[in-house]
């Protein structure tokens, strides 16, 4: 009962939450440590780990509400990241499967089938209240893309399974800390100039 | 007594209606009429000469001209033929300059003779000259001039075309003045070439080789001919489809065209070595090759020069990305395409130390449909992942396609577009980074080869009726020359 009421008070309170969770990508040699501040004003998402097979560095992105920014804090320059719409859709109501709990928080599993044959399967959790929709057209990822599409845009996923239609896993998303996030007014604000990622990529070709 | 009686009495048949020979009662209207079924009348008999010694000949005054063979008379004024009507009449002699002659194809396809007429009477006519008899086929003559006027010569040329049939042939040269007609016999002789049938499709047909029995130290009159649907194609670019071989220079050929001569096509280029790995294409492969002077008469037949092979291209960059903080990436990229194969069955280019990414050219095709093989053709997009950061090249690369027959190949051409894209894990999607197009300032590559000849005239040997040029009919592709 305690807990109970102890979920509910943080729920009210935790429209600005702070998240730990672990992104795999078998396919693609990707095992990545996400750390993510949720708010109303920005999302804040730091990466670590190995992406495509390979170490990366410490990646720091802003998402404020007129674009993301790669945070370049060696060259102190913002990268306006424009990613592409995605191409992944729902096409099936999302079924429930069963109810759940996950770090203390009741969930509720869910499965989608998607536009290319796969299948998501997720637990979405409503008792942290956190609102997407302010930030739906600026993510861009095609499964997160997916869940908020079929509705769920208040709560967090808690973990996704994304497998191909011959059943390979694609994907695999799970929350391993959610914390409260005390509000810093300056959290949010684009630290350095911003210039399209675009601008700065260079690229040489040359004829032997 | 009696004989009084008969000439009182002839001389009264006499006075009242003429005198009869041979006829008791002579024709009313006939002072002297004779009849007979045996005898004749018997005019003087008189050379020209003697005729015109008759010094004041009456008018009407008859004779038989021996020197002419002819009956004349004098009309008040001159002596006339019996079918001529006043001095005006034209009258002429006719004579030849030889009596017979023969074309042998070989040193001659033509003889000439000079036709003399010399007008002896009347004014100066027009005396029209041409040959009466019908001459066989592929002879033809000319008069140089065709039309005297009163005396003067013409000479007489009548040529006959190898594929003439052999044999004499009597030639009547005919002068024509007003209603004087004169004629004279000239004799044609045309020697008969060897004939060679080529009745099944072949390849590489050397004339000399395949028919021993034509010498080949002297010079000789061959008639080869080809049949409806003979397809005499070639297998090397070395080799014509059909060549003359080793007769004599100064022998003479005659073609009946009515199969196909095909020449090889040339070969798609292989795969160069770097930088651009481009090699040019083959050159095709000739059609038919004379050694001698060749009259062609074409009757549906075929003159194809192979088709020249397509050029290649490939090229071979060192290609570098970097994304600020998502990663760096450079590799190296080699890449290129296969000229196509000329019309003729020209093999498509293929290469033994072709770039990494080679695509070979396609072959030509062969027979009458053939076609140029298509050069190879790259457009897969390739993907060079690390990391985060996916550049992506998308080639296009055309190797130059092969010529179709009497056509060059072509050279290719290549550039690429690369994009980097760069997955970002949720909740980010992935971004497409254009990289733009190369190369910008182009790179020059090999040409096409060039294609075979339809017919390649070797040492100058003259060619008929075809001038030299290049040809693109329906049934000449390809040059003429030597």
């Amino acid at each position: 009962m305690s807990r109970l009421i102890a979920t509910a008070l943080f729920a009210l309170l935790s429209a600005q939450v702070r998240i730990e969770a672990r992104l795999e990508e078998p396919s693609k040699k990707t095992g990545l440590q996400i750390e993510a501040e949720l708010t109303s004003q920005y999302l804040r998402w730091l990466y670590s780990g190995t992406w495509g097979g390979r170490e990366v560095p410490l990646m720091d992105i802003l998402t404020r509400p007129e674009g993301a920014y790669l945070l370049d804090h060696q060259k102190k320059v913002s990268y306006l990241l424009s990613p592409e719409p995605p191409q992944l859709r729902a096409v099936s109501t999302p079924e429930s499967l069963k109810k759940e709990s996950a770090l203390g928080y009741p969930a509720t599993k869910y499965r989608l089938r998607l536009s290319d044959g796969s299948e998501l399967t997720f637990a979405w959790t409503k008792a942290v209240s956190f609102d997407w929709r302010p930030w739906q057209q600026r993510l861009r990822d095609p499964l997160l893309s997916a869940i908020l599409g079929a509705g769920f845009t208040e709560g967090l996923p808690l973990s996704w399974e994304h497998r191909s239609a011959q059943g390979e896993l694609l994907s695999r998303w799970r929350i391993e800390r959610i914390d409260t996030l005390q509000p810093d007014p300056f959290a949010g604000i684009l630290p350095y100039d911003a210039i399209p990622i675009e601008k700065a990529v260079e690229s040489q070709i040359q004829q032997k | 007594m009696q004989v009084w009686r008969f000439l009182v009495l002839g001389l009264a048949a006499l006075h009242a209606q003429g005198v009869g020979i041979g006829i008791l009662i002579p024709d009313s209207a006939a002072i002297l009429h004779l009849e007979s079924d045996r005898k004749g009348l018997l005019v003087p008999r008189l050379t020209t000469t003697q005729r015109d010694a008759i010094a004041n000949p009456p008018w009407g005054l008859v004779i038989f001209n021996t020197t002419d063979s002819i009956l004349q008379y004098f009309n008040g004024r001159c002596w006339l033929n019996a079918y001529q009507e006043s001095c005006e009449d034209c009258n002429f002699t006719l004579s030849l300059s030889a009596a017979n002659g023969t074309i042998d194809h070989v040193n001659t396809d033509s003889v000439q003779v000079t036709v003399t007429v010399t007008q002896t009477a009347g004014p100066p006519h027009s005396i029209a000259l041409q040959v009466y008899s019908v001459l066989p086929q592929y002879v033809s003559y000319t008069f140089s001039p065709t039309v005297l006027t009163g005396s003067g010569s013409s000479t007489l040329t009548i040529r006959a075309e190898p594929i003439a049939s052999g044999g004499n042939y009597p030639v009547i040269i005919q002068a024509v003045c007003g209603r004087t007609i004169k004629n004279a016999v000239f004799t044609l002789t045309i020697d008969s070439c060897y004939y060679v049938n080529i009745f099944n499709s072949t390849t590489d047909y050397h004339l000399t080789n395949l028919n021993p029995q034509l010498p080949t130290g002297v010079p000789i009159c061959v008639v080869v001919h080809t049949r409806p649907g003979v397809e005499v194609s070639a297998t090397s670019i070395s080799n014509p489809a059909f060549t003359t071989g080793a007769l004599h220079p100064q022998s003479v050929v005659a073609l009946i065209h009515e199969g196909a001569f095909i020449g090889k096509g040339g070969a798609g280029a292989a795969g160069g070595s770097s930088p651009d790995f481009s090699n040019p294409g083959g050159n095709g492969g000739d059609a038919m090759h004379i050694t001698c002077r060749t009259h062609i008469y074409l009757r549906n037949g075929y003159f194809f020069g192979g088709g020249g092979g397509g050029a290649s291209v490939g090229i071979s960059w060192s290609f570098s990305v970097r994304v600020p903080i998502l990663g760096e990436l450079s590799f190296d990229f080699d890449f290129g395409v296969g000229g196509g194969g000329g019309a003729g069955n020209g093999p498509g280019g293929t290469s033994t130390t072709p770039p990494p990414l080679f695509f070979p050219g396609q072959n030509g095709t062969g027979g009458l449909t053939g076609l140029g093989g298509m050069g190879g053709r790259m457009y897969t997009p390739i993907n060079f992942p690390l990391g985060p950061v996916t550049v992506t090249l998308t080639p296009t690369a055309q190797g130059g396609d092969g010529g179709d027959y009497g056509y060059p190949g072509t050279t290719g051409f290549i550039f690429a577009c690369a994009q980097a894209s760069v997955s970002l894990p949720p909740p980010f999607g992935d971004i497409i980074i254009p990289l733009g197009c190369y190369p910008s300032g182009g790179v020059s590559f090999q040409p096409g080869g060039q294609p075979g000849y339809a017919v390649r005239r070797l040492g100058g040997a003259p060619l008929h009726p075809y001038p030299d040029a290049p040809y693109l009919t329906n049934f000449i592709k390809g040059r003429i020359g030597p």
